[in-house]
């Protein structure tokens, strides 16, 4: 994938609009499921895409990417998503209302994409790999992972889906992040 | 490589009600503490968060529009697009709803829980009062403090007063609400609404009030409900409902408005209303799943007409739809829906109804009646 899309991004830089669709369309899904865990919000996420997408666009013939240009396109949704907060963040009457101190600055700490993460999101097999390993989880653990994870639902939810107590819903969904985690680490 | 045996069991928990979004000051306190005693504890719950991220990313669920916000991007960009298109796709308006706003700022506390953060921060007023709103577009969950679990749909709101669970049990309504009651006999459970309130001790059922509709439909799973005019609790016997009826009530003034607030309906109405609760219907025997299914993953709808059908797509998409053609509003839909988009479900109306098409633009669905396809199907 990141070979094939090096080529696109050469040909975008030419000002190509067959490929520039082409990115655009391969990398939507993936950037929007990213923008959603920030943002938390369908619409918004989208939107949050498209308008990275604009300013690549405009911007093209100075963008260098020093790694992939994946990598740079998702750390620039990351930069927005964190950009949206903050800006929110300085209107008034809403912090207060809806953020702790705490919670601000576990967010300004996250303005950093982490090194384990970029490696992975470079890496072409940690979509596969991560899908591997729900396949290998004893179904009960599978079950509600996908649901926390694919369905959006609360820990309280699954809870009363599947009548076992919100412990057991945590324990569960730290056994597959355990797993995956482990499974992403031994492929590093 | 991960080392299980530096982490307990509560520090586990903290991590996932973290990124599920279920978390309150105390303990992302605590979890803040523990990731920074060591620079290991550190690594282990970065590599955990950025797993969460990556898992989250290969979600394959069509959940985003794709076609469409290319679309929107060639369009703020002037690629090939004629005048035409132009114009009806004005730039959307960035970040100015709201609910947007509010959505942005419960992203760390997730996805689901909204409810939970609101619960454990300052959005209890001066009154006292815990408020739970729902947008448009989404539903939600409350467990309530007695124990109880109130489903609520989209464009809702639900409000109790810090005593709750003391003597009694009340919470009001604005919307639609599926309940399930703890059953507690010495504390029957009230569900006010601005026109009635219904009562149960322990049960299941389904309460529809929205200020904007015409009628509150109440409908009983199990156990047992009465129900009664709100402004005339004391005097007048209810209506009793038994399992598999609903009660279909018909607001005869004007439509109040949307905006009225729930605090202003807790004082009991100064105008003298001598009229009975009479403006209903009790329809028995009724499929309570077409009432309740829209709380679960499967919704279920059987024969709607899309007049009443309608509104209800509107609040779960968060979208408007107008008909060009009055007489849409009588062709009926029926489908289950689970996790389809607003496409997908107009794309199975067309199969089943081809005389009727669609056309969205921005936030709007345009229905209008193909004439020739309904000439064809007429003749046959």
């Amino acid at each position: 994938m990141s070979l094939l899309l090096h080529n696109y991004w050469s040909k975008i830089k030419e000002g190509d609009e067959k490929s520039f669709e082409l990115l655009f369309k391969g990398l939507f899904s993936e950037l929007c499921n990213y923008a959603f865990q920030y943002t938390a919000d369908r619409f918004l996420s989208e939107e949050v895409v498209q308008d990275v997408f604009v300013k690549i666009w405009q911007n093209r013939e100075n963008i260098t990417p020093i790694t992939s240009i994946k990598v740079y396109i998702i750390q620039a949704v990351h930069n927005s998503c964190i950009n949206s907060l903050i800006q929110k963040k300085n209107k008034k009457n809403i912090n207060n209302v809806f953020l702790s101190e705490e919670s601000w600055a576990s967010i300004q700490e996250s303005t950093q994409i982490n090194s384990f993460l970029l490696e992975k999101l470079e890496a072409e097999d940690t979509e596969r790999i991560i899908k591997q390993i729900i396949l290998t989880l004893p179904a009960g653990c599978s079950e509600i992972f996908t649901l926390s994870r694919f369905e959006n639902r609360s820990n309280q939810e699954i809870a009363e889906i599947l009548n076992v107590s919100v412990s057991t819903v945590r324990t569960q969904i730290y056994r597959a992040l355990e797993k995956i985690s482990e499974g992403l680490l031994k492929n590093s | 490589m991960l080392n299980p045996n530096s982490i307990n069991d509560e520090i586990k928990g903290l991590i996932i009600c973290y990124l599920t979004g279920d978390i309150d000051r105390e303990h992302l306190e605590i979890l803040n503490r523990w990731i920074n005693e060591s620079e290991e504890n550190n690594e282990l719950f970065n590599t955990y968060k950025s797993t969460w991220i990556l898992t989250g990313m290969t979600n394959t669920k069509d959940q985003f529009l794709k076609d469409k916000s290319w679309n929107n991007l060639r369009i703020n960009l002037g690629l090939e697009v004629s005048d035409l298109e132009q114009e009806l796709n004005p730039r959307r308006i960035w970040l100015l709803n709201f609910f947007r706003t509010a959505a942005i700022w419960l992203l760390f506390f997730g996805l689901g829980s909204v409810i939970t953060y609101l619960f454990t921060t300052n959005k209890v007023s001066q009154n006292l009062q815990t408020e739970i709103t729902v947008p448009f577009g989404t539903k939600t969950i409350a467990k309530l403090p007695d124990g109880s679990t109130v489903y609520l749909n989209a464009g809702s709101t639900l409000v109790y007063n810090q005593d709750f669970n003391k003597a009694k049990r009340k919470v009001y309504l604005l919307g639609e609400a599926y309940f399930k009651v703890a059953t507690n006999k010495s504390k029957p459970f009230e569900v006010i609404t601005p026109y009635l309130t219904v009562r149960a001790t322990g049960t299941k059922f389904n309460v529809k009030a929205y200020p904007n509709e015409r009628s509150i439909t109440t409908t009983l799973v199990e156990g047992k409900i009465d129900i009664r005019k709100t402004d005339d609790l004391k005097n007048k016997t209810g209506v009793e409902l038994k399992p598999k009826q609903c009660l279909v009530f018909y607001k005869t003034d004007k439509i109040i408005n949307p905006s009225t607030t729930i605090i202003t309906y807790t004082k009991p109405s100064s105008e003298k209303n001598d009229e009975d609760l009479n403006n209903y219907k009790v329809f028995d025997n009724v499929k309570t799943e077409l009432y309740t299914s829209w709380s679960e993953e499967n919704w279920i709808i059987e024969n709607e007409s899309l007049r009443t059908f309608a509104p209800k797509i509107e609040r779960r998409f968060n979208m408007v739809i107008r008909f060009e053609d009055e007489e849409i509003k009588d062709y009926k839909f029926t489908g289950t829906i689970q996790k389809e988009t607003i496409e997908q479900i107009l794309q199975a109306l067309k199969i089943t109804t081809p005389m009727i098409n669609y056309r969205i633009i921005k936030d709007t669905v345009n229905l209008m009646l193909d004439r020739e396809i309904k000439q064809k199907y007429e003749k046959k």
